[in-house]
């Protein structure tokens, strides 16, 4: 299940979502691109998205266990992390290639469930 | 990895006693004098960056041998898109530091030794791989910065080295033991060096029969005894002893910070030599070496060219002409340039190949094709700059005229661009571009991974002039 917004840069991927309904609190693993020539400040934007989400999201990486979320934050169109790692173990996967998409809607996509996915 | 932050990595420089001269006197500690802070300050930031979550894909790897995250500047490149990432790497680290930071050279010695090691173990039935393999493990395992050592001093260039009045003008073996080597010799423009923990010495060139002794690879800890560093003079270098504006950019280096390191007897056991006497395969490691050195120039050239562009544009926006059209035209053209060189890096990556021993090799006809760009682009481009700039990046006041409280007053009101933007700012940003287009800085797009006509000789043997040939007469319906 795959959705795009036109020219946002926003790409969703889903697959059997389990939020984290129980606590309330959804673990999100923050990853970057490499950031070689990005369009615009990803460490910035991710921080904005961090403010914008409060306690309702913890923050984790791959590295860690126990979360089905991943926001992929990429400076530019080319996405490197799509290219060289497998997400296809995680259910959910928001990426981001610019920073068009408002800190706050951005955390509403990663908190909807997955009735709310629209694909 | 041992050496992870910049503190483990000064700690372990300042733990390594090496002999180094900086203008007729020997330091006598190399991470608190002030030339070299700058030089370090670049270097430390190839372990930094390698923390951060938002740079950890370009800056780390997983090694081939151990399995482990490793610094990306120990990998051995395991994929086309390995290549790639190291340009991409090399981009982002010139936007952090505006200047070279030095660990690309040791990049390209292991890469380039450990394809060549395994091709010549293949035909000699030597041990070099096995043994280098060792090497490389502790390298990874120490986060270790290595100095690429392939320029030798060369003396008269029409001679070969077994034909020079001076012997030791090309490093070679002037002992061979049971237990290893001597060494003798030096290697010229050596960068990082003093900011270094080991260097790798290669040939400087193809060696033909009657030049068996240098036809030598070792890896040499600097503070081996025999091991003299001399530090070589940059354009302005006293300028960053005083931390102001004038110094451009004081906090990192000026291009790598290059020392001669002589080598005055050294004794290498044999665990640590990987070439010794095998004529056949030098011309193969320096056009390797070259190929994954020349690799890089668009990455960390363009990077640098970057923050160029950048002042360029903030110059001609503090003085009022940003919007003339033959500004914008200029930092277009600019633009074109850095981007030029850039495609030229990843593509050559884009075409690697695998070679024998699983390492990745980028496409030699196209990553010396970068490099030849390099050395016309990075003046072309420093040419616009002192275009856009103006003649006051030749004539500009001291920073302690600005602050001086007889002449200040003037130097603020004559010195002054466009309202809204203080004198100071526009003087550093002046500066800044003085320091990144003139003099030391230009040559090493110059020389730097070997001069124009070495790229021009590779043009001549890849360039398939043959088939061109042929292609032409087909088209033309030429039969004979
Ligand atoms: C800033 C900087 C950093 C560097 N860093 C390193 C490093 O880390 N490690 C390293 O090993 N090297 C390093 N180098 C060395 C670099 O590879 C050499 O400068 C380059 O190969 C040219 O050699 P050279 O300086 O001896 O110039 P020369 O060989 O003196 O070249 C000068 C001119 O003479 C020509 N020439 C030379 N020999 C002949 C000949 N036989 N016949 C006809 N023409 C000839 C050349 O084509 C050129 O036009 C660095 C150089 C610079 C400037």
């Amino acid at each position: 299940m795959r959705r795009r917004g036109a020219g946002d840069g926003l790409a969703v991927d889903k697959r059997n979502l389990t939020n984290g309904a129980e606590t309330g609190i959804k673990k999100v693993a923050l990853k970057y691109c490499g950031g070689c020539n990005p369009g615009f400040d990803r460490v910035a934007y991710a921080e904005s998205v961090k403010s914008a989400a409060g306690p309702v999201i913890e923050w984790v990486t791959l590295e860690d266990e126990g979360f089905d979320t991943v926001l992929l934050i990429c400076g530019c169109e080319t996405a490197c992390p799509l290219r060289s790692i497998d997400f296809s173990r995680y259910r959910q996967r928001v990426s981001i290639k610019n920073d068009k998409v408002s800190p706050g809607d951005l955390v509403n996509i990663l908190l909807e469930s997955e009735e709310a996915n629209e694909d | 990895m041992k050496i992870r932050t910049k503190e483990d990595y000064i700690k372990s420089l300042k733990d390594q006693k090496v002999v180094i001269y900086y203008n007729g006197e020997l330091v006598e500690d190399r991470t608190t004098f002030p030339a070299f802070i700058p030089h370090i300050n670049s270097a430390a930031k190839t372990y930094e960056l390698a923390l951060l979550p938002e740079n950890e894909d370009l800056l780390t790897a997983t090694s081939n041998v151990t399995g482990k995250k490793i610094n990306r500047f120990t990998h051995i490149h395991q994929s086309v898109d390995d290549l790639i990432k190291k340009v991409q790497m090399l981009r982002l680290i010139a936007h952090e530091t505006a200047s070279c930071f030095q660990r690309c050279v040791g990049f390209d010695a292991m890469n380039s030794l450990y394809m060549t090691t395994y091709e010549i173990d293949e035909k000699h039935k030597t041990k070099y791989f096995e043994r280098f393999v060792e090497y490389l493990k502790r390298i990874q395992e120490e986060n270790f910065m290595l100095v690429g050592g392939m320029t030798d001093p060369k003396g008269d260039r029409s001679k070969r080295p077994s034909q020079q009045a001076d012997p030791d003008l090309f490093t070679r073996v002037v002992e061979k033991r049971k237990d290893g080597i001597v060494v003798r010799g030096a290697k010229a423009h050596q960068t990082g060096a003093v900011n270094s923990h080991e260097i790798m010495i290669m040939p400087t060139q193809a060696m033909g029969e009657g030049d068996e002794a240098y036809a030598v690879v070792a890896a040499i800890p600097l503070d081996a005894k025999g091991v003299t560093l001399i530090f070589g003079r940059q354009t302005n270098d006293e300028r960053k002893f005083e931390c102001g504006i004038d110094a451009g950019n004081c906090e990192f280096g000026m291009v790598g910070g290059e020392a001669l390191v002589v080598l005055e007897d050294v004794f290498v056991p044999w665990e640590r030599v990987f070439m010794c006497g095998e004529i056949d395969f030098t011309g193969m490691l320096v056009e390797r070496f070259a190929t994954l050195h020349r690799q890089n120039y668009g990455g960390c050239k363009g990077g640098v060219s970057d923050i160029v562009i950048g002042a360029s544009a903030l110059a001609a926006q503090y003085q009022g002409t940003l919007d003339a059209s033959h500004i914008k035209d200029k930092l277009v053209e600019m633009l074109h340039l850095a981007e030029t060189v850039y495609s030229g890096s990843i593509a050559c990556s884009a075409m690697g190949s695998k070679t024998k021993s699983g390492a990745y090799y980028p496409d030699p006809l196209l990553a010396n094709c970068t490099k030849h760009n390099i050395t016309r682009v990075i003046y072309d481009i420093s040419r616009l700059a002192h275009d856009i700039g103006g003649g006051i990046m030749a004539t500009l006041p001291f920073d302690k005229d600005l602050r001086s409280p007889v002449v200040g007053k003037y130097v603020k009101k004559y010195m002054k661009g466009v309202e809204g933007v203080s004198t100071e700012t526009r003087m550093k940003i002046v500066r800044l571009l003085e320091n990144m287009t003139g003099g030391t800085a230009l040559v090493e797009s110059m020389h730097g991974a070997g001069s124009p006509q070495s790229q021009r000789i590779m043009y001549q043997r890849l360039g398939k002039l043959g088939q061109k040939m042929k292609m032409a007469k087909k088209i033309a319906k030429i039969d004979e």
